[in-house]
């Protein structure tokens, strides 16, 4: 093989330039610590890196969603809680209502404690948490209920109802949505006329205490019982729901962390095996620029006198 | 017998300082760019001495006459395979570098992109509809849908002018291509049919010349008998004899472009850098950009539909989001964040289709429900008209079967609990807007299942059925005939499609550049110069050099002896 002088340089600099374009690519690495800097790098890994940023967006979403929805869920259980305690109370008066030892003096006072009652339980159905009437159904911008009251003696004589029965609800993930609102109708039950209407049930318990008449009191017993039932059974539903719901965000965080390690592996630098690779190929730069250092030091044409 | 010997000594001593002089040319020459090593071709000239004649290369002559010229060490077929592969390499590189630029344009490695612009899009219509009457929500969706505008248009304006520096850089390349042409077919005069060392210096110059034409555009030579070259391109002649054809560039943005001749032809396939620019910026790019205006495209109709199909916080249809025919020109529409349309519109029986005490089953034939229902049939069949489709039905369908009839964009479900058909828009099918009309024709389907005078819920300020749409997009096929793919799926397939395109590339540029630089370094064996073999020869030359001066000295003192001696006393 006829080696000259230009071949010489020629090999020098090229394996001086892939030195070089080796060590930058290792140093990019670990400065930045990403193993790759753009698709072209690694278009495999990164098309992987992508599909797994989209499923960690998904994640991040519903994570985010998820807190609302517990929220809500919550604010619904906790105000179930304050009517169910209204409804307990409004029992207690009933049966003592019902009793024949209450004279026309007590039952008036039993009938105004079931008015107030009333009255806690149309401000519960008017809830306004997070800048919404909770029991408005989807129409949750205005006062779902609204009162009639006597012109003279100033007490409820009918409720309206002017929310809607629609449940809004989430898309947790394709596929799996959960609803996270009650509508009124729902929890205190079609408009009055309607048995189990809560609204209803207390404005004749309050009539029924102060007309004395203790069959029917005692019967509205019995219809608060059933009233009662539904509320526990709409907490329960609550409850199955953030329940539900914890569980998702657990599986979710399981796979968030395996969905991260993945993505820690593609895209992440292993520092180790970085820096390992990076001392060799300084010690590889170096010895190309040896050697083109010492290119032609020494030719025939010196030696020549 | 003559005196010869001063005859050889003094053509010796020109012909090993013309060697000398080749010699000292290549030492002092050896780094410059397309130099290729000389030798002095020495050749026993007739035995008969001729007039002398010193000039290198010309002349007959006796022994050791300087020769017939300055051989020149150059591999004929190596060149070709250099300039083929040349082609090649140029067109890899400059392939590389462009999609190498577009790679860092769709680069989702950092914190923007449009991957994470449309995810921040759904993100925010998501947190809308848990509250749809929240008004910083929808002005986050606003802002949101600022941002996916903004990174399509900058996205396609940064490909665009991609595409435009593709361009120039071809006009560029073609403008140089015919100086050089030109250039080649001045050289055809000027190269004389002889060698010598002025001839090599040109025929470097012109193999320098050709070497870089061809990393402009693919071109065949041919080395006619008496020296100059004919050069070819796609079978086109551009230089013959002292003629060269003017190579000119139309192009534009939407078309390919063409390279003709001064005199009309067409170089179907120019190769080289040219051919890797036009292909990148007509073939590549556009790919690119029109994927782009297609995910662009698909956003702006798909959300400016569910949108028009749901009605506002003041009762309307949703007004259009976007406006815009491309990614470039796509932008926001609106301003006013209570016309974005989240709610959906809904239609339910005004009363129970059941007879007082009796349910009906959705899923048996009318006419063995005909006893359940609140008023029975009056017709075995008719015609009811679900937002201007005409649907026919008859007693042997049952409810659900009727239901399942009615047009994309109602959704239509019988309520067992209530015993009443609820009918709700769907925001995702059509462009009829947000209302849901029933009506009647024939048969009298219970007044068409009681819905012909129900009051139509025009979706209120707490639903979100449109919203969810718009969200329900991340994974919903809208992409492709049939749909098969997401717009997310498509932004991934977009920016994989990208980054793929760049790596092949470069790694097709690397490859080339391997085969090169063996071939360079093949060119370079046999071309290049070694400065050991050249002192060598440097010491040779200057030997014989001497050798001949002696001889000359030899025959000065024998001419002295016969001529001043001889006979003196």
């Amino acid at each position: 093989m006829r080696v000259t002088n230009g071949m010489q340089f020629l090999s020098s600099i090229r394996q001086i330039g892939d030195s070089t374009g080796a060590l930058f690519k290792t140093r990019q690495e670990v400065s930045s610590g990403k193993r790759i800097q753009s698709g072209a790098d690694d278009p495999a890994g990164y098309t992987r890196l992508l599909q797994i940023r989209s499923a960690q967006a998904d994640a991040d979403r519903f994570s985010s969603i998820s807190k609302q929805v517990k929220s809500s869920l919550q604010t619904y259980d906790n105000s179930l809680d304050g009517i169910t305690d209204v409804m307990r109370r409004a029992r207690v008066l009933a049966l003592q209502g019902a009793s024949d030892f209450s004279d026309a003096g007590q039952r008036q006072v039993l009938s105004d404690q079931v008015n107030t009652l009333l009255e806690e339980a149309i401000d519960a159905g008017n809830n306004f948490t997070d800048g919404k009437f909770i029991y408005g159904g989807s129409n949750n911008a205005t006062a779902p209920f609204s009162v009639v009251r006597d012109p003279v003696s100033g007490k409820i004589t009918n409720v309206n109802y002017g929310g809607d029965d629609r449940e809004q609800s989430v898309d947790l993930e394709p596929g799996v949505s959960m609803g996270f609102t009650l509508s009124g109708t729902e929890v205190f039950g079609d408009p009055p006329g309607d048995p189990g209407n809560f609204m209803g049930a207390l404005i004749k318990l309050r009539d029924d205490i102060a007309t004395g008449n203790n069959a029917i009191i005692s019967a509205s017993v019995a219809t608060l019982d059933a009233i009662n039932d539904r509320f526990l059974s709409l907490r329960g539903e609550m409850g199955v729901r953030i329940q539900h719901l914890d569980n998702l965000t657990a599986f979710r965080e399981q796979t968030l962390f395996q969905l991260e390690e993945e993505r820690a592996a593609i895209e992440d630098t292993d520092l180790a095996q970085a820096m390992t690779r990076l001392s060799l190929q300084e010690v590889t730069y170096q010895g190309a620029l040896t050697v083109a250092a010492r290119l032609n030091r020494d030719t025939l044409l010196d030696r020549l006198r | 017998m003559g005196f010869d010997g001063i005859l050889y000594a003094s053509r010796a001593l020109t012909a090993n300082q013309a060697a000398l002089d080749i010699t000292g040319e290549n030492l002092a020459r050896m780094n410059e760019a397309g130099y290729t090593r000389q030798r002095l071709q020495p050749q026993v000239g007739p035995a008969t001495p001729l007039p002398l004649t010193p000039t290198i290369g010309v002349g007959p002559g006796g022994p050791l006459f300087p020769g017939n010229g300055v051989e020149r060490f150059r591999d004929v077929l190596l060149d070709r395979t250099i300039r083929a592969q040349a082609n090649v390499l140029a067109g890899a590189q400059t392939s590389a570098t462009i999609f190498r630029q577009a790679d860092a344009i769709f680069n989702e490695s950092v914190k923007a992109g449009i991957n994470k612009a449309s995810t921040a899009l759904i993100d925010a219509v998501q947190q809308a509809a848990v509250n749809p009457n929240d008004i910083p929500s929808r002005t986050l969706v606003l802002d949101r849908a600022n941002t996916l505008a903004a990174t399509f248009a900058d996205y396609a304006n940064q490909v665009q002018n991609l595409r435009l520096e593709a361009g120039t850089r071809a006009t560029n390349a073609v403008t140089e291509a015919n100086g050089i042409l030109a250039r080649l077919a001045d050289m055809n005069a000027e190269i004389p049919d002889r060698a010598s060392a002025e001839t090599n210096r040109l025929l470097d110059q012109r193999d320098l010349l050709l070497d870089r034409l061809s990393e402009i555009i693919d071109i065949e030579v041919a080395v006619q008998p008496q020296g100059d070259i004919v050069v070819y391109q796609s079978a086109v002649p551009l230089v013959f004899g002292k003629t060269a054809r003017s190579l000119s560039l139309t192009q534009d943005l939407t078309g390919a472009g063409v390279i003709t001749t001064d005199t009309g032809k067409t170089l179907s396939n120019p190769g080289a850098a040219v051919g890797a620019l036009l292909d990148a910026k007509n073939v590549g790019l556009k790919g690119f950009a029109d994927q782009l205006d297609t995910l662009a495209n698909a956003t702006m109709t798909e959300v400016n539909r569910r949108l028009a199909n749901s009605y506002d916080l003041n009762g309307n249809a949703g007004a259009a989001l976007f406006s815009g025919t491309s990614a470039i020109t796509m932008q926001v529409a609106l301003n006013d964040p209570r016309q974005l349309g989240f709610a959906t519109a809904s239609l339910q029986s005004t009363e129970s289709m059941a007879a007082t005490g009796f349910t009906v089953d959705a899923s048996q034939p009318l006419s063995t429900q005909n006893a359940n229902l609140g008023n029975p049939l009056t017709a075995a069949s008719g015609t009811i008209v679900v937002n201007g489709t005409a649907i026919n039905w008859n007693d042997t369908q049952s409810i659900n079967q009727i239901l399942a009839n009615f047009p994309p964009g109602v959704m239509a479900t019988f309520d067992a609990a209530r015993q009443r058909i609820v009918l709700r828009r769907d925001p995702a099918q059509g462009n009829s807007g947000p209302d849901l009309t029933v009506s009647e024709t024939s048969g009298d389907l219970l007044n068409a299942f009681r819905l012909t005078t129900a009051t139509l819920n025009k979706g209120v300020p707490g639903d979100a059925g449109g919203a969810r749409s718009i969200v329900a997009l991340n994974t919903t096929p809208v992409l492709g005939v049939p749909p098969s793919q997401s717009i997310n799926q498509g932004i991934q397939a977009l920016v994989q499609s990208v980054a793929l395109t760049a790596s092949r590339n470069s790694n097709a540029a690397e490859t080339a550049q391997r085969l090169q630089d063996a071939l360079l370094t093949e060119r370079e064996q046999v071309s290049g110069v070694n400065s050991d073999e050249e002192a060598v020869h440097l010491v040779q030359y200057q030997r014989a050099y001497e050798a001949a001066l002696r001889l000359a000295n030899a025959q000065d003192e024998i001419l002295d002896t016969l001529i001043n001696r001889l006979g003196v006393r």
